[in-house]
């Protein structure tokens, strides 16, 4: 069982440093993968889910963000005490990722076979020719037409959809052992979306690795994920497989996500419900629980005390004072309405 | 790529055609006339009158100044007012070779200086050395070259007696000068340089290339470098152009026979004929080298290619 | 609101280029405006029997060849340098701006016959079409101002069309257009002020350019005429004595200098402040 472990963090907390103090990005997070297992994190922009990911691939230079406490454990060793050199070693190797913006995340001065070969070359003791039919090879497996012609090619020629098929094929050239998708499919069309999901899901099945897949689409989590984390202000805010999760959520703000998913059965003419406030903050953090302010069922000591994260049954944690003390659901019909209509 | 290569050449016409328009309205908006002027002053009218007719100068204006155009093209720049020799002997028998050579050899000395130094100052942003270095192109950027050149000969050939003063031609006479043209083109393109790779750096496929493994080095002089220094491009072609007038003050200080000497002592001498062909092969060049930088960016800059 | 005031204080006041630069240039300034004060002797007064002295308690700055006071000399060149760097940067300011602002508003032939005339302007490098300018009229202080405003225009004319064609675009000018305000009305009032910052960040820089170019000109002989003192003709004259008395090319190099990077920091700083995404 203990094997079977490809990635531990354990209290992961990273903070930025400004000029106006320090900004607690990712605070406190804990989570484990298996192998061949798949984790959605989700949450809204600045919930601290890209910054986890970040992290893990300790990628945090050239900005004001560090590490600040707890571990890393990938495959047995804590990433967090690793040299930068040994993080050259693991990074596109053990670990890769693939990145939300296809259209800025390619070299434009570098040929995309080159840009496949080079992490083959930097990690696999290959010639440059081995390294080049490598790429093709890759090419050929994200399912771009022509690779051979493609592969002389630079980004520019490309759509932004093949980009993404791209980035894929350099993420995985490795066979890393776990493979991070943070936002793949945002900036894609629709109809672009679904294909390259289901060609990171296959390619996962495939080689058996692990994925996390860092997204605000609780849609693209029930499509990729076995289990699902949500994050809220840098905290995970509940934990659950993600039958579990879209079957009955316990946190109030994850009843809130899947209610503002536009469903099939709904009417189109329906609004969509919409979070009542914003995202603190993250200068200004509320006291107590971080989402009381947004929330439509908090209570005094939610405004006062940080809930801690509990764990209900089996594998389900959730950080909420009212699931604490009653165990109630929360009706999702009592999200349907907004306050004041 | 070969239409671009043809539509900027063409581009260069109207502008070469404003260019000689200016150089050829210099000899009628100056008080007096060159006719006046090559006669001499004592000269009588009657003279003045029959160098007038022979110059040409009493036909009209647009006349003229066809005549000029033709005169150009077939190489002909007019004669010397003090000197009485063709005007495109005295620039192209040895000066402009000269000028072209202190040119490129202040460009390069620009490039390659601002280039190490920018490289380093990104490189270690923040860091006691970039600050320092930075406050050093700062200062360069400032100072004069003429008196920088004074500064060099004070410390380099007086103090110290290790380079010759004046002069051109040995290798220990060129030190001095091209280092009085490079400074300040080294010292811009030190800062774009630092700008642009620190702005690359932060770029998304920088992010990409460390995610896939790559060391500071290559991230650095493969993915971030190449991209940085396209706009560098264009400041080295702008710099040329500084460079070209540059050499007017670096020639005079070091006694360079080159067209820059030769434009300040046209003026004080007040041979016009001799101002107006020196401006004009040096406005000529500095047109000639911007085209070929805007190709050569095109060349190197791929991804404009769509648009 | 309190805290973004507070930023704002604090980003000026952390903008070291702007401050070190702004003290620099007003103690230049208050030396020009002072300088019957400031100066001990007078600048054009000479004297055989003190020609050629080394910096001392009297003359902290030497004297020259022809014994003149160089501390002196110095002071009043500050006026010369002052001068020509502003008006030439006004005149060439206004000329640039009234052109760049038709070009980018009414565009167009307009816009093509203003652009390709900067085009030409600009195709003389540097200080060339200075010199050719001084070639023609002669050379003197008055024709200086002229030759380096000539050189300023393109540059204004480019930047000011620029930021008129991206303000021109905004809503609230077609609006003000359908109310039936007129062109004259809507550059003076709508445009112009919208294009304030790139105009004074272009401006102050170029003061400094102008000041070194019209040093260039009178080093090399063809700019400010002796017995004048202007720092760059004090340079050229110090250069025929500079084996025995370095002092004579070093203090009037310093101070074009010193006032040089005074007024790059100011512009520098100006920049950042009032453009802070293109430092960005």
């Amino acid at each position: 069982m203990e094997k079977d472990i490809v990635l531990q963090v354990e209290n992961l907390q990273t903070s930025f440093f400004t000029e106006d103090g320090e900004l607690k990005a990712v605070n406190d997070v804990s989570f484990t993968l298996e192998k061949g297992q798949s984790l959605g994190i989700v949450g809204e922009s600045g919930s601290g889910k890209s910054i986890t990911s970040l992290s893990i691939m300790r990628l945090l230079m050239g900005t004001t963000g560090r590490i600040v406490g707890g571990k890393i454990v990938f495959n047995g060793k804590d990433l967090v005490k690793n040299t930068e050199k040994q993080m050259q070693e693991i990074r596109g190797n053990h670990i890769s990722m693939i990145f939300q913006e296809p259209m800025t995340s390619l070299n434009p001065t570098i040929t995309i076979g080159e840009q496949i070969a080079e992490t083959i070359r930097g990690h696999q003791k290959k010639d440059r020719k081995a390294a080049w039919e490598a790429a093709i090879k890759m090419l050929t497996l994200v399912g771009i037409p022509e690779p051979e012609k493609r592969a002389k090619q630079y980004p520019f020629e490309l759509s932004g959809g093949m980009r993404q098929r791209v980035m894929i094929a350099i993420a995985i050239s490795c066979q890393p052992d776990l493979l991070i998708a943070d936002e793949p499919t945002t900036a894609l069309d629709v109809t672009i979306q679904a294909q390259i999901l289901s060609l990171i899901k296959k390619i996962q099945r495939k080689s058996g690795g692990a994925l996390i897949m860092i997204t605000h689409d609780l849609g693209v989590i029930a499509e990729t994920c076995d289990t699902v984390a949500v994050m809220y202000c840098g905290k995970i805010v509940e934990f659950a497989t993600v039958h579990e999760l879209f079957e009955s959520p316990k946190h109030p703000y994850t009843v809130g996500l899947l209610s503002s998913i536009p469903s099939h059965e709904t009417d189109s003419d329906e609004d969509l419900y919409i979070i009542d406030g914003q995202v603190p903050s993250p200068y200004e953090l509320p006291k107590g629980c971080m989402f009381a302010p947004r929330c439509p069922h908090s209570e005094d000591i939610c405004k006062n005390e940080l809930p801690e994260l509990t764990n209900l049954y089996g594998s389900r944690l959730v950080r909420c004072h009212m699931q604490q003390t009653e165990g109630r659901e929360f009706a999702n019909d009592r999200w349907k309405s907004p306050s004041g209509r | 790529m070969i239409i671009f290569i043809v539509r900027r050449l063409l581009q260069t016409i109207p502008v070469l055609l404003g260019v000689s328009l200016v150089v050829f309205l210099m000899i009628h908006l100056i008080p007096g006339c060159p006719a006046r002027a090559m006669a001499g002053e004592a000269a009588d009218p009657v003279q003045i009158e029959i160098l007038r007719e022979q110059m040409g100068l009493n036909d009209p204006v647009l006349t003229q100044y066809f005549r000029f155009i033709r005169r150009i093209v077939t190489g002909d720049l007019g004669t010397s007012i003090v000197s009485g020799r063709p005007v495109v002997e005295e620039i192209f028998e040895a000066r402009f070779a000269i000028t072209v050579h202190l040119a490129i050899l202040g460009t390069l000395a620009a490039v390659i200086l601002g280039l190490i130094v920018g490289i380093v100052s990104a490189t270690m942003k923040d860091s006691f050395l970039d600050i320092l270095l930075m406050l050093v192109a700062l200062l360069g950027l400032s100072i004069p070259n003429f008196w920088l050149a004074v500064l060099l000969i004070i410390e380099f050939s007086v103090n110290r007696g290790l380079l010759p003063i004046v002069g051109w031609g040995e290798i220990n006479q060129m030190v001095l000068p091209t280092l009085t043209l490079g400074i300040s083109g080294a010292a811009i393109i030190a800062r774009m340089t630092r700008a642009n790779l620190l702005d690359v750096l932060n770029q998304d496929y920088i992010r990409t290339a460390r995610a896939k493994g790559a060391g500071e080095r290559i991230v650095i002089f493969k993915h971030a470098l190449r991209n940085a220094l396209i706009p560098v491009i264009t400041v080295v072609g702008l710099q040329f152009g500084a460079l070209l007038t540059g050499a007017i003050i670096t020639e005079t200080i070091f006694a360079i026979n080159g067209m820059g000497r030769l434009i300040i002592q046209s003026i004080t001498q007040r041979d016009v004929i001799m101002v107006q062909g020196t401006v004009l092969v040096v406005s000529i060049m500095f047109v000639a080298v911007n085209a070929m930088v805007d190709i050569a960016y095109r060349l190197v800059n791929k991804r404009v290619d769509l648009n | 609101m309190s805290v973004s005031t507070k930023r704002k204080l604090k980003k000026i006041f952390k903008n070291r280029q702007l401050t070190l630069g702004g003290v620099i240039v007003i103690l230049f300034i208050l030396l020009a405006i002072f300088a019957p004060l400031i100066a001990p002797f007078d600048p054009l007064e000479q004297s055989m029997q003190r020609r050629l002295q080394a910096p001392s308690g009297e003359h902290i700055m030497g004297t020259d060849n022809l014994g003149r006071d160089v501390f002196s000399r110095i002071v009043y060149g500050t006026r010369v340098s002052l001068v020509v760097g502003i008006a030439s940067t006004l005149m060439g300011g206004i000329v640039g701006v009234f052109f760049g602002v038709i070009a980018g508003y009414y565009g167009k032939a307009v816009d093509t016959v203003i652009m390709r005339a900067t085009d030409i302007l600009l195709a003389f490098p540097g200080i060339l079409l200075a010199l050719a300018i001084v070639a023609i009229l002669g050379s003197g202080t008055e024709v200086v101002i002229i030759a380096v405003a000539v050189w300023a225009v393109p540059s204004f004319a480019r930047i000011v069309r620029g930021s008129t064609l991206a303000v021109k675009k905004l809503e609230y000018i077609d609006a003000i257009r359908a109310v039936g305000a007129g062109d004259f009305r809507i550059i003076f009032l709508h445009i112009l002020p919208n294009v304030l910052s790139p105009i004074i960040v272009q401006a102050t820089l170029n003061v400094g350019g102008a000041i070194v170019s019209a040093a260039v000109l009178s080093f090399l002989g063809v700019g400010t005429q002796a017995p004048t003192p202007e720092w760059g003709s004090m340079v050229s004259t110090g250069r025929q004595f500079m084996l025995e008395n370095p002092h004579l090319v070093l203090f009037p190099g310093l101070a074009i200098f010193l006032l040089v990077v005074g007024i790059n920091l100011f512009g520098d700083g100006l920049r950042d402040h009032l453009e802070p995404k293109k430092t960005k």
